[in-house]
């Protein structure tokens, strides 16, 4: 199945060659079902950084399972206003 | 005392009378100081009903125990008087340098009464206080009248004045402090106008008191190490981007208000971002007192047209003056700002009374001859020139002067005033964030974020990410968040800096750090339940004064567009906001009646049985 991924911010320069907006092709064949937390260990965001994570718009879990065409924005904690 | 200054000056200037008392020891520990005692004075002196620009109104200065003592963000002071737009409390909240001084002078609280016949300033000089004539200073910008009054006092001195809104009395008139710095919301500065006082100056080289300054100290550095750290893992964070950073995440959370309310997506956003503002406009970052973050912003315009130097934007007036009219012209909006701080104007209130004029216009309620131009969103050129006639009544600027309800309301549709008891929001959607709504109903100066703030768990995921569209279970999490906001504005310190830092990290937010700073600086063993108890009789005591004003659950209420029509762009698209279903279960998390008022047993508990009228 295929994630549409977006980074924000200081999450920007983590995605594959640089990318901040790209496609990822993820293996669910023989009906595996994956969950967020797994998609999230393939981007190369530091563990030091702390970051929010929306799915189609909607804070959602680790254990969320991701369906084809979902669309994943990902954007560091800020805070004031 | 230790940490308290222990003594309050009384002003009256009909009487012209200056008097020093002593501040109850009891007191100062039940209340802790800043909104806490502003609003314990309030319910003691004030009749609630009274007239907000008569002479009969008071108006309260009041640091926080913790002010002025090196605590981080322990920069901050309450201006609290009965509000000329809401009819409600104030609790106008600013930083800078001006409340350490005054500390430093000599008082925790200073406590204005009657009306000078003429206008003055009052020349507080460490512990030396004048009534002066202040007629050669009337019509002047605060910048102009804080340079003038540093040359005739002490050049060390720090001044909190009004501008030409608050003498004209615009009902939301700032107070600002060290120029560019204001106790900006519901009015303050006409209260001061209407008492025909210009300024306060202030000089102070006494020494704030600490009870175990080892303590103290080793609580400090552990406290600035953690917050360093933490630093690390937000980078980008307020240090760097200042508030206006969060328009990323009001944005991509379908929250940042647009087009007067009608939506939470702004197609511009990324033009009145935080990071263009960075790489524009900033000139340097600018801290309060003995702040580690530095959130201010000193900029620089020069673009033609909206030339000049400043400080600011910060997120919510960015939101008000920008996506809420469909500006995306940081350049004007930040003009808008300077102007702002020079005449002594609110901005959030300003840029959404104008959003609300741009719909009322849009939909043929205001025509070109009432306005005196044409008001289409989006004109930047509008939002210079209304902003300059509302703080000198001018024109059109004269309806403006009354914000958004009472304009809307004249020409019949006050639905169509995005405020809460009559105060214009700051800038996060409910039908994108339930709490919000929850928190602007309740909140006891009507729409306004810094009296608990619940985007940090909904919108900032601090202490941790829950479901913005989610109604259910909010209540809670909002009265401890209405609590802590409490705690940090009493004890002196800022929202920015105390909720992340210096509270547990459950939703339940308690004040763990906060408790140790002001064991260590009073000396008044608080234990942590105590301190919570404190927060919980601020809260309380704010509401009888709304009660004893005639308020109650109808005066908790949402504009119709939040809670009948479904938002119509981004996450939250086909959401309103639960708020009668919210406030049923935030008035039992209170232990309030069904209709708002706190219960007799309830403000017993809490030593406020002497509050029922």
């Amino acid at each position: 199945m295929e994630i549409r991924v977006k980074l924000y911010a200081a999450i920007k320069k983590y995605g594959p060659e640089g990318q901040h907006k790209f496609n990822l092709e993820i293996d669910s064949s023989h009906g595996a079902e994956v969950a967020l937390k797994n998609v999230l260990k393939k981007l190369d965001i530091p563990d030091s950084i702390k970051f929010n994570v929306l799915i189609n718009g909607r804070y959602r879990h680790g254990d969320t399972l991701l369906k084809n065409g979902d669309a994943l924005v990902i954007f560091p904690l800020l805070d004031g206003g | 005392m230790h940490a308290w200054k222990g003594k309050i000056l009384r002003i009256d200037l009909t009487l012209r009378t200056i008097i020093e008392e002593n501040l109850d020891r009891k007191i100062a520990k039940d209340y802790i100081g800043g909104r806490g005692i502003g609003i314990f004075y309030m319910n003691k002196e004030l009749d609630p009903l009274c007239a907000p620009l008569s002479a009969e109104n008071i108006i309260i200065f009041a640091t926080g125990p913790l002010t002025g003592t090196g605590a981080p963000t322990g920069a901050r002071y309450m201006v609290m008087t009965k509000s000329p737009l809401t009819g409600a409390v104030t609790c106008s909240n600013s930083g800078g340098y001006f409340p350490t001084e005054f500390k430093k002078a000599g008082y925790d609280g200073l406590i204005i009464t009657g009306k000078a016949e003429t206008p003055v300033y009052l020349w507080i000089n460490q512990g030396q206080t004048e009534i002066r004539d202040a007629d050669h200073l009337w019509g002047k910008t605060t910048h102009h009248t804080t340079d003038m009054l540093l040359s005739e006092t002490d050049a060390k001195a720090r001044v909190a004045c009004i501008g030409p809104a608050g003498e004209n009395q615009v009902s939301f008139a700032a107070i600002m402090n060290d120029k560019d710095r204001a106790a900006g919301r519901s009015g303050v500065g006409a209260v001061m106008g209407s008492k025909n006082l210009k300024a306060v100056v202030v000089r102070g080289k006494g020494k704030i008191a600490i009870a175990n300054p080892d303590k103290f100290k080793a609580f400090n550095r552990e406290i600035l190490h953690a917050f360093q750290e933490s630093v690390k893992e937000t980078p980008l964070g307020l240090t760097v981007n200042g508030t206006a950073g969060v328009v990323l995440t009001t944005n991509l959370l379908g929250v940042l208000p647009t087009k007067n309310w009608q939506r939470g997506t702004f197609e511009n956003w990324e033009d009145i971002h935080g990071e263009t503002l960075t790489k524009k406009y900033l000139v340097s970052n600018k801290a309060c007192y003995a702040c580690p973050i530095g959130c201010g912003r000193k900029t620089k315009v020069e673009q033609a047209g909206f030339e000049g130097e400043g400080e600011g934007p910060e997120y919510e007036t960015i939101y008000a003056m920008g996506s809420n009219c469909m500006i995306n012209n940081l350049a004007a909006i930040t003009k808008a700002n300077y102007l702002c701080n020079e005449l002594g104007l609110d901005t959030i209130t300003m840029g959404a009374t104008l959003a609300c004029a741009m719909e009322l216009f849009e939909k043929g309620y205001l025509d070109e001859k009432e306005v005196g131009r044409v008001l289409n969103w989006g004109d930047a050129d509008a939002l210079i020139q209304l902003t300059r006639q509302t703080a000198f009544r001018e024109g059109f600027g004269d309806r403006l002067a009354q914000g958004s309800f009472r304009l809307a309301d004249s020409v019949g549709h006050p639905e169509l005033a995005m405020v809460s008891k009559k105060q214009e929001f700051p800038g996060y959607e409910p039908r994108g964030a339930q709490a919000m709504g929850l928190a602007y109903a309740t909140s006891p100066i009507g729409g306004s974020h810094m009296r608990g703030d619940p985007a940090y768990f909904e919108l900032f995921g601090i202490p941790q990410p829950i479901d913005p569209l989610e109604w259910k279970g909010k209540a809670k999490p909002t009265k401890s968040f209405q609590d802590l906001s409490a705690i940090i504005d009493a004890a002196g310190l800022c929202v920015f800096f105390a909720v992340r830092n210096l509270a547990d990290k459950t939703l339940e937010v308690k004040p763990t750090g906060i408790l140790e700073y002001l064991n260590a600086a009073t000396g008044s063993e608080y234990s942590l339940e105590e301190l919570m108890k404190a927060g919980e009789r601020i809260i309380n005591a704010e509401r009888q004064f709304l009660v004893n004003a005639g308020f109650s659950r109808r005066e908790d209420s949402l504009p119709p567009r939040l809670t009948r029509e479904p938002a119509p762009t981004g996450p939250a698209k086909g959401s309103v906001c639960h708020l009668e279903e919210m406030l049923d279960d935030y008035y039992q998390a209170q232990n309030w009646t069904s209709d708002g008022i706190p219960t007799e047993k309830r403000l017993k508990e809490l030593d406020l049985g002497w509050t029922i009228k």
